[in-house]
């Protein structure tokens, strides 16, 4: 018995001393990050991976979580420095009374051409517009969230009445499945899962919410907290200056091989699959018209109960 | 009369709970026992002999009354007062090798006299015919075995006072005598003070120096009675004895009076 | 607390396994079947009855995991998930059986702790997430509370009802040899409770496991959880598949192990 305890304590020991997460590099000031895994954070990708934030002094540690879930709360409890988020998280954040701060642009649609996310419905469905699918369902990724409301907003510009269509929560990567088995009559899809649905036929392409509801909608943005802007200002202004030059070497290699590579390595997903998806140009600036924009539509789906102060959530450092 | 363990005016009351009345498990109970002494005590199943031995081992506490050790009051367990349970397999500890069961009681010594003891706890299995079942597990041990193992274990203990309670009722009817004769021998040479509880009136004569009967409910003491027969005992002439025959009829007649008096009186 | 013992009782027959021809028939019954569940996927992929990006062909799956295992990436996430599961698996033995024994045996602790202890036992722990995260941040720490958190109520409520099963004559044979109160729990308590908290500890052994892989589910960059989700955004369901074999294969050893381990420290278990 005594021998069997000693082996497994050894076997124990083994398993506590397994390695944990590598050491940061001396004499870098550390920013931690919480991304979303997905094309839009490119261009801070490509800022790491030119050394842009190491000019500048900076070491930047990504931490990616599904659907940014745990971005804000992450990011308010001091785990994250910043968090790339979207702009109704941003705005539902500053509601609740969280001192949140956007210090940089991250995506944006302004090209329709380019808009690769879209709602999809079944070809031999007949669902062409919001009208077609009141008492019908529509998968978004979550409620309440920006998926939600250009859903919702979409709907309503085509037509249709929200409030007599069920928004059911699908993750992205079910969504294609639930269509084609028609556990939904739509879905709201973003790429890669948008551009894999659509080459498969059977599926067609209904609306574009961002394009058509809201040319040059800023979705995402880079947020940090105020405490933390007023404690190191200047680290977040060297992380903004850094990021973009990011954005600038993005904008500049959109046809790029290197930029699928990098984009692939960090998602895991095949260059020939991000080779079917069309790349948006990524905003060097935060639109703050966009942004009250999506606070309008953010008041008349009741998820925001009055304006909010953007002068004091946009940052002048995003402008 | 020299006194080692006494029980003065012991009473005990069991509180019932809710709606159940208080029981009294035995009323103004006294009786001692004097220095290696053999004292048996027998009465019926469920008359709380054991609780008697339980307050003697300092398990429980009397409700009224007291109990005297060397002239001090008993209330944690004694040093030197050993239990010997009926229910032997529950008594040892499971993980523990016969031998290591043995040592237990003398664990608590220092580490330098840990070969001694060792060698001694071998000596104890010896005396109680367990040469070479020292590194087995009780489960792989019979009954009988078992119930040697509580024995060596409770002689490592270096008893003072030994409580018996039942320690033979759960195994077969020879292993019984083969118990009793070993436990004869052992109290003859370690001279402790025995007190035995059981239902078994044979036992009880058998084994002790003087035998305390019980009576009706709640439980008080009948008479007191010495067995007189000569030692050592042996399990055939000692039974064949005809002051042993007397002394069973006697007995059991006391104890069957208490459920049926009136045909005993006739 | 009563499903718990449930759960300790059901323990499979070690020592009457069966051996011979009849025995190696069922095994060949139980592998024939997994293999035409197996034909049966490959066929429904490849003859496309099923259409769907998350159903890749069997033997895609198993290309994966060989390819997985050669660029080493594999064996660092589920290293990393070992490493949270197994502290937190540590953290929770220790206080499980430790408050166990003491709960059970002191009456003052538990009428203070066990209304604690019952209140949170039944929270899922998607919800206390939020919170969690405020307080413990979104790395190791949160991770291995929440390994801890799941693996200690299968640890607590076996040792602490193991204790209160304990047959009183035990107890009281070690009070008449004088035995101290420390000693009476570390020498005798303990091992007469060891057979129930093995029971605990390997109820535990699984979950932990699952525990940490949902948990690296929620934030991180590392972990086979991560891995899931990453591969799974990533459209690369072969992967995650494949990851999902290794998983299921690390949870199986882990079991195995543990039952050589328990049949080797509680031989008397189910005895005497």
């Amino acid at each position: 018995m005594r021998k069997a305890l000693v082996w497994l304590g050894l076997a124990m020991m083994g398993l506590v001393a397994l390695p944990a997460a590598p050491a940061p590099a001396a004499d870098l000031e550390k920013v931690r990050i919480s991304i979303i895994p997905i094309g839009d954070v490119a261009p801070l990708f490509a800022a790491v991976q030119n050394g842009y934030f190491r000019e500048v002094g900076l070491e930047i540690d990504t931490t990616p979580s599904a659907g940014g879930a745990a971005g804000i709360p992450g990011l308010v409890g001091g785990s994250f420095d910043i968090a790339y988020g979207n702009v109704v998280s941003a705005l539902l954040a500053a509601q609740q009374g969280l001192d949140v701060k956007v210090i940089a642009a991250g995506t944006n649609v302004t090209d329709p051409k380019l808009d690769a996310t879209g709602i999809f419905a079944k070809s031999d469905s007949g669902i062409k517009s919001g009208k077609d699918l009141e008492g019908k369902s529509i998968a978004v990724n979550t409620r309440n969230n920006v998926i939600w409301l250009y859903a919702r907003a979409w709907v309503k510009a085509t037509g249709g009445d929200p409030e007599r269509v069920t928004f059911k929560e699908v993750p992205f990567p079910q969504m294609e499945d639930a269509l084609r088995q028609s556990r939904v009559d739509a879905a709201f899809m973003v790429p890669p899962f948008s551009i894999v649905a659509a080459q498969k036929g059977g599926l067609s392409k209904v609306g574009m919410p961002y394009s058509d509801v809201q040319p040059g909608v800023d979705v995402g943005q880079y947020i940090t907290t105020g405490k933390l802007l007023a404690a190191r200002p200047d680290t977040v202004k060297k992380f903004v200056a850094a990021l973009r030059k990011g954005i600038e070497w993005y904008n500049a290699n959109l046809t790029n091989e290197a930029l699928l590579t990098l984009i692939s390595g960090y998602t895991k997903a095949d260059v020939a699959l991000l080779k079917l998806a069309p790349v948006p140009t990524a905003p060097v600036r935060s639109d703050i018209s966009q942004i009250r924009k999506t606070m309008q539509l953010m008041i008349e789906s009741k998820l925001l109960p009055a304006p909010l102060d953007l002068d004091k959530i946009v940052d002048p450092l995003a402008r | 009369m020299s006194q080692r363990l006494g029980f003065d005016r012991v009473t005990k009351v069991f509180e019932g709970s809710g709606n159940d009345a208080d029981f009294v498990a035995f009323d103004d109970i006294t009786l001692e026992a004097a220095p290696s002494e053999f004292l048996a005590v027998v009465g019926p199943s469920g008359c709380g002999k054991s609780t008697l031995l339980r307050m003697a081992a300092g398990l429980t506490d009397p409700t009224r009354g007291k109990v005297v050790l060397d002239g001090k009051p008993v209330r944690e367990p004694p040093p030197g007062v050993i239990y010997l349970f009926q229910q032997y397999a529950k008594s040892l500890f499971a993980w523990r090798t016969v031998i290591d069961n043995v040592m237990f009681p003398v664990e608590g010594a220092p580490r330098a006299r840990r070969g001694e003891l060792r060698a001694q706890c071998r000596d104890y299995l010896r005396q109680v015919g367990l040469d070479g079942f020292e590194d087995k597990y009780p489960w792989q041990l019979s009954g009988g075995m078992q119930q040697r193992v509580a024995i060596a274990r409770a002689l490592a203990a270096d008893p003072q006072v030994l409580l018996l309670d039942e320690p033979f009722s759960a195994v077969d009817a020879l292993t019984r005598m083969e118990l009793q004769t070993l436990m004869l021998q052992l109290w003859e040479r370690r001279k402790f003070t025995a007190i035995l509880v059981t239902h078994d009136v044979e036992e009880a004569i058998f084994l002790a120096d003087r035998v305390a009967v019980l009576g009706a409910r709640p439980t008080s003491l009948k008479e007191v009675i010495d067995v007189g027969l000569p030692r050592p005992r042996d399990q055939l002439t000692t039974r064949e004895d005809p002051r042993f025959l007397k002394l069973r009829h006697h007995i059991t007649a006391s104890l069957l009076a208490r459920n049926d008096g009136h045909v005993a009186s006739a | 607390m009563s499903a718990m013992d449930g759960l300790a009782g059901v323990r499979e027959k070690r020592s009457s396994r069966r051996s011979g021809p009849n025995g190696m028939d069922r095994r060949a019954y139980g592998f024939l079947l997994l293999a035409v569940l197996l034909s049966f996927w490959e066929l429904s992929s490849r003859a496309g009855w099923i259409v769907s990006a998350y159903w890749p062909p069997v033997s895609h799956i198993f290309a994966a995991a060989i390819a997985q295992l050669a660029g080493g990436e594999i064996l660092l996430a589920l290293a990393s998930t070992l490493r949270r599961a197994a502290i937190g698996y540590i953290a929770a033995s220790v206080a499980g059986i430790v408050l166990g024994i003491v709960l059970a045996r002191n009456r003052v602790l538990r009428y203070g702790l066990l209304p604690l202890i019952e209140i949170v036992r039944p929270m899922p722990t998607p919800a206390v997430i939020p919170p969690l995260i405020l307080f413990l941040g979104v790395d190791d720490a949160l991770k291995i509370f929440i390994v801890a958190l799941a693996s200690f109520f299968p640890i607590f409520s076996n040792t602490f009802t193991g204790v209160a099963a304990i047959d009183d004559t035990l107890i009281q044979t070690a009070r008449t040899f004088r035995t101290s109160t420390v000693r009476l729990l570390a020498r005798v308590v303990f091992p007469a409770t060891l057979p129930a908290i093995a029971a605990g500890l390997r109820t535990a052994t699984s979950l932990c496991l699952v525990v940490a892989v949902l948990s690296e589910m929620i934030a991180g960059s590392s972990g086979i959880g991560y891995y899931l989700v990453e591969t799974q955004y990533a459209m690369r369901p072969d992967l995650m598949y494949a990851a999902v074999l290794y998983l299921a294969a690390t949870g199986y050893a882990l079991n195995r192990i543990f039952l050589a381990l328990e049949a080797r420290m509680v031989p008397w278990m189910g005895r005497s």
